[in-house]
Parts: C-alpha cells; sequence; structure tokens
C-alpha cells in the first residue's frame, strides 16, 4: 500500500527561555494509506507534538515529513492551511465546538471549506446524531458532542484522520462507542485514522501501533489481527 | 497585598493595548475638562479686571448731536449714575494701502484724567500738548496694518483728508472684539479700527463745538441699569437719539461673553461623552478581567482572602486608570489651555496677565473621573461576591448557544453562512456589551455630523447673506439722508449699471410692553441686488404694507403674523410712533433686523430723502477700484464696501471653523477606535479557542477574520444607523444653545455629510480590525488548544 504519511527523522525542539526542551528526538515512521494507527505513548512523551506536526499545526525543527511526495515541513502557513484543510481532519479530546452553533451548523462550517465534502445528513447517520442536528453543543452530552467533532472532521471528507486522546475525557462507555465509530469511519469510509493515547489496551485494536517515549520512537509493531473494540477491556 | 500588586501590574502589562485606549479616552475627557474650564476662567476673569480698572461703561447712547452740558445733566438728575463721559464718536472712511476702509474718530480729554472706557497705552504716549491733529490707534489695527509710533493717518473727514500723527498705541475695555456693527460676527482688524484724537479737534473738524455725540456712563452697584436707560432715554430724547446700549448688548462685550458663556457649557459636556465612554469600556474590560480570573479569585478565597479584599484588588485596576487618566489629562489640559487661551486672544484683545494654569482644577477633573471610573469597575467587579471558592475552581460551565428571535424566519436564517450565524449569534449573546460598544459608535458617528454641520451652517449663512441676498458689487452709506436728485448723480457715475436706494436706520420695534432697538432696512419695489430671501433662497416680495422680522425677533416681541407692531424712528423729531402689520418671517442669522418696502417709511423719514444707503452694481469687477474712488469723493459718502473683498474676508476669518470641524472629527476618530479596539480584543480573547479550531480546520486567516470582524462590522453599521438622527439631534441643540440674541445659525446637514460621517466611521472599524488581525494571526494552535479552558 502507499504511504500516506511519512516522518523522516524528525526533531522538534521547544525553546522556554533559557532551557530547550526535546520534545521529538529524531523520530521516524509512516503511516500507510487505509491504515488504523495507533500512537501509544504515557503523557510528556512528544506524541502530541507528532500529531501536531502531521497535522501541519506546528513545523518540525529539523527533519522531513513527507505527504503525497512533498515535504510539509518547508510549506508556508498559507501552504500549511490548505494542506489542513483539503487533507486532514482532527479530533480533539476537548472537542472543540463552536459553542453558539448547532450540532448541524458545526459540521457544515466544515463542510463549506471542502470541495468535494461527504453528504452532511449521511454523515450525521453515520455519527449516530439523528435527532440531535438541532442541539447546541452545551445541550450535547460529552459523546454526543464528540460525535458531532468527529462528523465534522470527516465530513470534509480528508485523506487522514488524526484524532488526540478522543476518548479523554469521556467515561468508559461513551469512549469505547466513540472507537467503534472511529473504527468503522475507518473500515466504511476508507479513511486512514490515527488516534493518539496513553491507553495501552486500544493498541490492540490498531493495524500499526507506534510506541513513543521520551521524544523517540520506541517500538513500531504492526498488528496482523486487530482485536475489534467490543473484546478489549481496560 | 505587595504581591498582589505585582500581579496587577503583569495584568497592566498583558492588557497594554486596552488599559492605554481608555487611558487615552479619560486623558482627552480630562484635558478637555481642565483645559476649556481653564480657558474660561482666564478670559472671563481678566475680563472682569479689566472692566474694572478702566471703567468699562454701563449704557451709552448714541445721539445725533447735543450739547456738552448734558453730560452734567446726567449726573445730576439720574439716580445712581456714577460717572459719565462725553464724547465724540464718529465713523468716517480711510484711504489705506490701496483700500477703503472704515475707522471709528473717538474723541479722548485734551489731557489725561480718569474716564468712562479709559485706554490703556501699550506703547508711545497720551497726548500732549503740542500739535492738535494728534491721534492714538487702537492696538489690533495698528498691528495688522504695521503702523508704528510717527507714522501719519488720513481719515476722510468732509471729503477732506485729514492728516493724524500717531503718538501711540491703546487697548480699551470697549473694543475688546472690535467689531463695526451687529451685521459682522467676526472682527477684520485690516478694515476697520479705533482712532481716538483730542475732543477740541475733534470738535473742530466735525463742526461740533461744545458739542458731544456719544455718552457713556458707569452706574453705581445696586442700580438697576434698565431704569437708568429709561430716565436717559427722557433726559436726551430732544437730542435725537440713535440707540441707547446696556452693557449686556454692548457688541464687544456681548461677543466676549458669549463667548466665555460656550466655554462653560462645552468645558462640561464635552469631558462628559468621554468619561461616559470611558466608563462603559471600563465596565467591559473589567467584567472580562473578573470573569477571566475566576479561579484565580476562588483560589484567592480559599486561601482566606475576604471578598472586600478581592474587591478592592480589582477595584484599583479602574482606579489606577482613573488616577493616570487624570494625571496625563491634567498635564496635557493645562497645555491646552493655554492654547486654547492664546486661541482666543487672537480674536479678543484682553490683557492676559499670563496665561494662568489652574492646578485647582485638577482636583474637580480627578474627582469626577475616579468617580466615573470606581462607579464602572464596582459595577463590573461586584461578581467576585458571588463567587464560591469551590465552584470557581471547578470548570466553568460551557459557554450556552440558543436560538435567537431571526432564526424564526426560516428562509432568510437558513440563507446565512456559519460565519454570519456565529456573528449575530455572538452579538445576542453578549448583548450589554454589543449595546455599548453600539454607545460608542454612535456617540462618535454623532460627533462627526456635528462637527460637519458647524462648517456647513456658517458656510450657509454666508452664502445666504453674500451670494444669494446680496447680488450688488459695491455698497456705499451716507453720512445723511440724499434725495433722488443725489441719488440720481450717483447712479450716473461711469461703470454703474445698476443703483437701488436703500433707507438702514435704528428703530425701537414694540409690540405693547415688550420692545426692542433694532435695525430697519428698507427696500425698493421689486429689488434686484438687495434681496430679501427666504431659508431655501428663494426670493421673498416683500409686501407693499406691512414688515417682516426674523423667527427670533418674533418671539422676542411675543407676536404672531397679521397682528400690529409699533415703530418708533431715531430720527429727530420724528418720534410718532407708527403701526406696521406684521407679514411674515424671514430667517436671519446676524442681528436684528427688520425688512419692509419702502412705501412703509415715507412717513417715518424727512420730505424728499429717499436713501441714507445705496447698492450699486457695475458692468465689470475690473472697474470696481475706479467706482470707489469715484465714490469716496462724494462729501456725504460714508462707509464703502465691495461685496467680494467683505466675502473673502468673512471666508478668511471662518477658517476657525473648520479647526473646530478638525478636531471634532479626530475625537470622533479616537473615539470609534478605542471602543472597537477594546472590544475586539476581548471577544478575541475570549473566543481564542473557538478561532483556533477553525484555524486547526483549515480556515483562512481572511475567513477567520471575518467571523470576528463581521462583528464589529454589523454593530458599526447598526450604530452608524442610529447616530446620524442622534448627531442630527446633537447638532440641532448644539446651534440652539449657541444661539444669541446676535445671531442665530440654523443646523445645516447636507446629504454628503451623513455619508463622510458613515464612511468615517466605517473606515475607523476596518482600521481597527486591520491592526487587530495581527492578533489573530499570532494565536498559537498548539498551545491554545492543550489548555481545557
Amino acid at each position: 500500500m502507499d504511504k500516506i504519511i511519512e516522518l523522516v527523522e524528525v526533531v522538534k525542539e521547544y525553546k522556554m527561555g533559557e532551557v530547550s526542551v526535546l520534545a521529538a528526538n529524531n523520530i521516524s515512521f509512516h503511516i500507510e494509506e487505509g491504515e488504523y494507527a495507533v500512537i501509544l505513548g504515557p503523557s510528556g512523551s512528544g506524541k502530541s507534538t507528532v500529531l501536531n506536526i502531521m497535522g501541519g499545526m506546528d513545523k518540525p525543527t529539523s527533519g522531513k515529513v513527507i505527504v503525497n511526495g512533498s515535504d510539509i515541513s518547508k510549506y508556508s502557513d498559507r501552504d500549511l492551511t490548505l494542506y489542513r484543510r483539503n487533507m486532514v481532519g482532527f479530533v480533539f479530546q476537548f472537542y472543540n465546538l463552536m459553542p453558539n452553533l448547532t450540532a448541524v451548523e458545526n459540521i457544515e462550517m466544515a463542510a463549506q471549506l471542502s470541495k468535494n465534502p461527504l453528504n452532511i445528513g449521511e454523515v450525521i447517520d453515520a455519527v449516530g446524531l439523528k435527532g440531535k442536528e438541532r442541539n447546541f453543543p452545551s445541550q450535547l452530552s460529552g459523546g454526543e458532542q464528540q460525535r458531532v467533532s468527529i462528523a465534522r472532521a470527516v465530513v470534509k471528507n480528508p485523506s487522514l484522520l488524526l484524532c488526540d486522546e478522543p476518548t479523554g475525557a469521556l467515561d468508559y462507555n461513551t469512549g469505547k462507542m466513540i472507537l467503534k465509530l472511529l473504527h468503522d469511519v475507518n473500515r466504511k469510509l476508507k479513511k486512514t485514522v490515527v488516534i493518539i493515547t496513553h491507553n495501552s489496551p486500544i493498541a490492540h485494536t490498531a493495524d500499526k501501533v507506534i510506541k513513543v517515549k521520551s521524544g523517540h520512537v520506541e517500538s513500531l509493531v504492526r498488528n496482523e489481527n486487530p482485536q475489534p473494540i467490543e473484546r478489549i477491556e481496560w | 497585598m505587595a504581591v498582589l500588586f505585582k500581579k496587577l501590574l503583569r495584568d497592566f502589562n498583558e492588557a497594554k493595548g486596552q488599559f492605554t485606549a481608555i487611558l487615552i479616552i479619560v486623558a482627552i475627557g480630562v484635558m478637555f475638562y481642565t483645559g476649556i474650564n481653564a480657558t474660561f476662567r482666564n478670559l472671563s476673569e481678566a475680563k472682569d479686571k479689566y472692566y474694572k480698572k478702566y471703567r468699562f461703561e454701563d449704557i451709552h447712547a448714541n445721539l445725533y448731536y447735543a450739547p456738552e452740558n448734558i453730560v452734567q445733566k446726567v449726573k445730576q438728575e439720574i439716580n445712581g449714575v456714577k460717572m459719565a463721559d462725553g464724547r465724540i464718536v464718529q465713523d468716517v472712511k480711510m484711504y489705506l494701502y490701496g483700500k477703503y476702509i472704515t475707522v471709528r474718530i473717538v474723541s479722548l480729554p485734551d489731557s489725561r484724567r480718569e474716564m468712562v472706557n479709559d485706554i490703556v497705552i501699550k506703547s508711545g504716549r497720551y497726548f500732549s500738548g503740542d500739535e492738535s491733529n494728534q491721534c492714538l490707534i487702537e492696538e489690533q489695527f495698528f498691528k495688522a496694518n504695521n503702523l508704528s509710533v510717527g507714522n501719519m493717518v488720513k481719515p476722510i473727514i468732509n471729503g477732506m483728508e485729514v492728516k493724524l500723527k500717531v503718538v501711540g498705541k491703546v487697548a480699551s475695555p470697549e473694543y475688546i472684539y472690535p467689531v463695526k456693527d451687529g451685521s459682522e460676527i467676526i472682527p477684520d482688524y485690516k478694515k476697520f479700527g479705533i482712532i481716538y484724537v483730542k475732543k477740541s479737534f475733534a470738535e473742530s473738524i466735525f463742526g461740533m463745538n461744545g458739542s458731544i455725540n456719544n455718552i457713556c456712563l458707569t452706574i453705581d452697584e445696586g442700580i438697576n441699569s434698565k431704569d437708568v436707560k429709561d430716565k436717559l432715554d427722557k433726559l436726551t430724547r430732544k437730542s435725537g437719539i440713535k440707540e441707547i446700549v446696556e452693557r449686556k448688548d454692548q457688541l464687544s462685550n456681548r461677543m466676549i461673553s458669549d463667548e466665555i458663556r460656550q466655554l462653560m457649557s462645552s468645558g462640561s459636556s464635552f469631558p462628559i461623552v468621554f468619561l461616559l465612554v470611558a466608563a462603559a469600556i471600563i465596565y467591559i474590560v473589567m467584567g472580562r478581567i473578573v470573569e477571566n480570573q475566576r479561579t484565580l479569585i476562588g483560589v484567592m478565597k480559599a486561601m482566606g482572602y475576604g471578598n472586600f479584599q478581592v474587591l478592592s484588588h480589582y477595584l484599583l485596576y479602574s482606579i489606577i486608570v482613573g488616577v493616570a487618566g487624570s494625571v496625563i489629562g491634567s498635564i496635557l489640559g493645562l497645555y491646552f489651555g493655554m492654547f486654547l487661551t492664546r486661541f482666543e486672544s487672537q480674536y479678543f484683545n484682553l490683557p492676559l496677565s499670563g496665561v494662568k494654569m489652574y492646578t485647582g482644577l485638577i482636583i474637580p477633573a480627578s474627582i469626577i473621573t475616579l468617580f466615573f471610573c470606581i462607579l464602572a469597575g464596582y459595577n463590573s467587579c461586584k461578581a467576585v461576591f458571588g463567587i464560591m471558592p469551590a465552584e470557581a475552581m471547578k470548570a466553568k460551565p460551557p459557554k450556552t448557544g440558543r436560538e435567537i428571535f431571526i432564526e424564526k424566519i426560516g428562509i432568510l436564517w437558513n440563507k446565512f453562512d456559519f460565519s454570519l450565524k456565529m456573528t449575530i449569534r455572538n452579538i445576542f449573546r453578549y448583548k450589554k456589551r454589543a449595546a455599548l460598544t453600539s454607545i460608542g459608535i454612535i456617540f462618535a458617528t454623532g460627533i462627526v455630523l456635528v462637527g460637519l454641520c458647524v462648517k456647513n451652517s456658517i458656510d450657509y449663512a454666508i452664502d445666504m447673506q453674500y451670494l444669494k441676498s446680496s447680488k450688488y458689487d459695491i455698497k456705499v452709506d451716507f453720512t445723511k439722508f440724499l434725495n433722488s436728485q443725489e441719488i440720481k448723480m450717483i447712479r450716473h457715475i461711469p461703470h454703474v449699471v445698476k443703483l437701488e436706494p436703500l433707507v438702514e436706520t435704528g428703530i425701537e420695534i414694540s409690540n405693547g410692553w415688550r420692545k426692542k432697538d433694532i435695525g430697519l432696512t428698507a427696500v425698493i419695489d421689486n429689488p434686484e441686488l438687495f434681496i430679501v430671501v427666504d431659508e431655501k433662497g428663494n426670493t421673498v416680495r416683500l409686501p407693499p404694507k406691512g414688515i417682516m422680522i426674523s423667527e427670533k425677533l418674533k418671539r422676542i416681541l411675543g407676536t404672531e403674523v397679521g397682528e400690529n407692531l409699533s415703530l418708533k424712528p431715531y430720527i429727530p423729531n420724528k418720534d410718532d410712533k407708527n403701526p406696521l402689520t406684521l407679514k411674515g418671517i424671514v430667517p436671519q442669522f446676524i442681528g436684528l433686523n427688520a425688512y419692509c418696502s419702502y412705501e412703509n417709511i415715507k412717513g417715518l423719514i424727512g420730505e424728499g430723502d429717499i436713501a441714507n444707503s445705496a447698492v450699486l452694481k457695475i458692468d465689470d469687477v475690473k472697474n470696481q477700484e475706479s467706482v470707489m474712488s469715484r465714490l469716496k469723493d462724494i462729501p456725504v459718502a460714508g462707509a464703502i464696501q465691495s461685496k467680494n473683498d467683505t466675502l473673502k474676508n468673512v471666508r478668511e476669518s471662518m477658517e476657525v471653523a473648520s479647526s473646530f470641524t478638525g478636531i471634532m472629527l479626530v475625537v470622533a476618530i479616537i473615539l470609534a477606535m478605542a471602543v472597537i479596539y477594546n472590544i475586539t480584543t476581548i471577544n478575541i480573547f475570549e473566543r481564542q479557542k473557538e478561532l483556533v479550531t477553525l484555524k486547526v480546520l483549515g480556515f483562512k486567516d481572511s475567513e477567520i477574520n471575518r467571523v470576528v470582524f463581521n462583528e464589529n462590522i454589523l454593530i458599526t453599521v447598526f450604530g452608524i444607523i442610529l447616530g446620524l438622527p442622534f448627531g442630527r439631534l446633537l447638532g440641532v441643540i448644539m446651534t440652539k444653545s449657541n444661539e444669541t440674541e446676535f445671531y442665530s445659525l440654523p443646523a445645516v446637514f447636507k446629504a454628503s455629510d451623513y455619508i463622510t460621517a458613515a464612511v468615517l466611521v466605517l473606515i475607523c472599524t476596518i482600521l481597527t480590525n486591520f491592526i487587530l488581525s495581527k492578533k489573530i494571526k499570532i494565536l498559537d494552535m498548539v498551545e491554545i488548544m492543550k489548555s481545557r479552558e
């Protein structure tokens, strides 16, 4: 399969006054098209940094990030904006919905950015939000808000769905349902999904698991037999 | 508390832009307060001192001709007269630097003594016993015409040039603001001046041996000047009274008193607008800070800080703004006051014993400012009372979204794109904030409109007076009434193509007990050169029988169109009352005048007399000089004015109005930008997560800016829509409040003014948006997404 994104010797150094912190230290891996990948690591391991760089929210200090043959680490801010717009969908731990737009409006907002968005009604169906379209975020539960957030990411029809601790703010059961949904998105809508988590059992469901520790890749495992989410307990 | 103070300073540092904007507005308010009030005090104090020291008159009477001993009689027979002096006062023409100008010859005692309307010698000396033709010249005229002691000036008296030797430069409380008559608002020092001569000399050149034509007096304290005026009227009636003028109506005094009164009212209204806006912004900014630091407040309370300590910490923000604003504003105000006083003293020749700075004004200014700041601060900070520590440290409940009424109109709402929906919902989410922003915009729009209105009104008045109503080229006044034969001679001066005789005389007009001294102008039937016009500039045909007066005079007399009024001319032996019907109202901006057609006054003037003034049209402007020089050769010709020269001078003098308009525009721009800047900074800060989410989703900067800035544009448009009628109202109120008995300008608004005001304010908003777009650009995605709230 084709590589959808490849990180080559990525280094990210944060300067905080006189101290500098290496959040990513020589990280290399790639994700293939259609993969369901998990980046696993404890907090402070640099996994969010990696995701931010993959998503075009941040630039590496050195190294390459190759997407479709071009190195996005050399992109201008303007080009990165277009990259985020056309290639990437984000799902966050704290949903980050627009509080004064309804569920459907939040999704519409993203859809209008895309040249070939998915059908909004179908996406709402797919994430299981039917009947809640006209609710404002404050009128939705956490799980429902995350569904809106996923719908918002998916509706743009991006090649890459990046999820930063998507279950971090949710209870056990709701978290499971959200993971199931992300899995469905991967399998049914054929989207490449990358999930960041510190929750190791989740790794069993992935096609590929990248373990990150102290800013470098500790191990990279291909999972020949991913487990369905229903069978995972933690 | 020291640590908290450090926190406060750091908070200040983080919100520099906002606090600077508030500070500017507070400082401007204080600056206007101290500056304008200092000017008003400077002028008013200097005026009072001047009047007292040099015995400025309480009443004067202009007579046709009276024996000198009438002064003694006045002193003896009228109770309460403290001092009285008789003088010869006569306007004559003078050729100076190739132009005919008017000078007022005023007699002074041959040797110096205390007198009413005394003079101050600025340079040179008083008359000596030598030559009889020594003269003293009023300072402003002296300076404007580059005269110096030892020069000769040559006024034309009875057709002859009389050589006068300048021995000194003087000033007088009588001519602080030297205008010739009530038809001029701005003095033209080059073209009108006062020349003081020896009494004996005046007697001989005017052929008035042992006589006077002007009597001026001061009265004892506690005596009603109206009573003295009435008695003076009776006593001097036989001498032929042109007019009796009380101090309050004396031209120079009236102009300076009106100016002082206007300064006084703008000295309180201007600052209030600024302090109100500052208070509104403080209210919002402080509210935001408290809201933002909820968790911190919770922590402070949990540690054991009391409500009062927390409140006073936050109140200190607004107190610091108030104190800093007062200090900066007071310093600026001192300079502004000096500048304004100097500016005023260009027009008013007052002995300003050094331009004083009133440090005493700083205290009330600071108190008022602090009051506004603390009031606003307290109202927004009292929320800290309600914050429970445990609750405050928990995450804030999510911001709510709600449906708003516009959404009920589905067809409309569904057409909006998401950013417009967000904008509109956000406006309704923070209604109070949107309302206060609108108020800022409404004020700014209004102030622009008022500034433009002032300029328009003056342009309009000039246009009406000089372009619509005066179609002549030259106006000539005669020192006596001419008969038709004499008028004909003037008509036959080469290049004169048309001549219209006029009668201009002072009269007393009365309706029952209400009376007023005014000027009456009588014109021929169907005049073409001197036309009475209505508000739109259309010619008004004067009725053959009856009189027309201004709206204001109608109010003073308490009369109505169709009622009868009495006229009493101040012409010797012609003091019968003549009834005339009020036939209509004509607009008038300067002075109080009545107009009638010629027929009406036949009985009022002498047999065979037809005019004491005339307006002329000439074939070509280039012949103006030759016609004017022919006119000057006529012995009875008094003032000769070219309309174009007058118009040019008036326009030049009106530059003042442009500077006022300029100040208003600057003030409005500062106001609009400061308000928008503050509110938007808050908006960006509060919504940074939303904005960054949009960034992450791949929205372009321009699209994200739209989400925030559309809101400003919407509020601005709304503010402008309300601001335009508000400004109109403000303009009308202002012109009305500036109205004096002497002049009343209409509030004129042009369609282009509304457009200018709207566009200017909109540009301010767009410019501020542009400045603020940097704040959105630098929002850090990674940093902000990491934080929970």
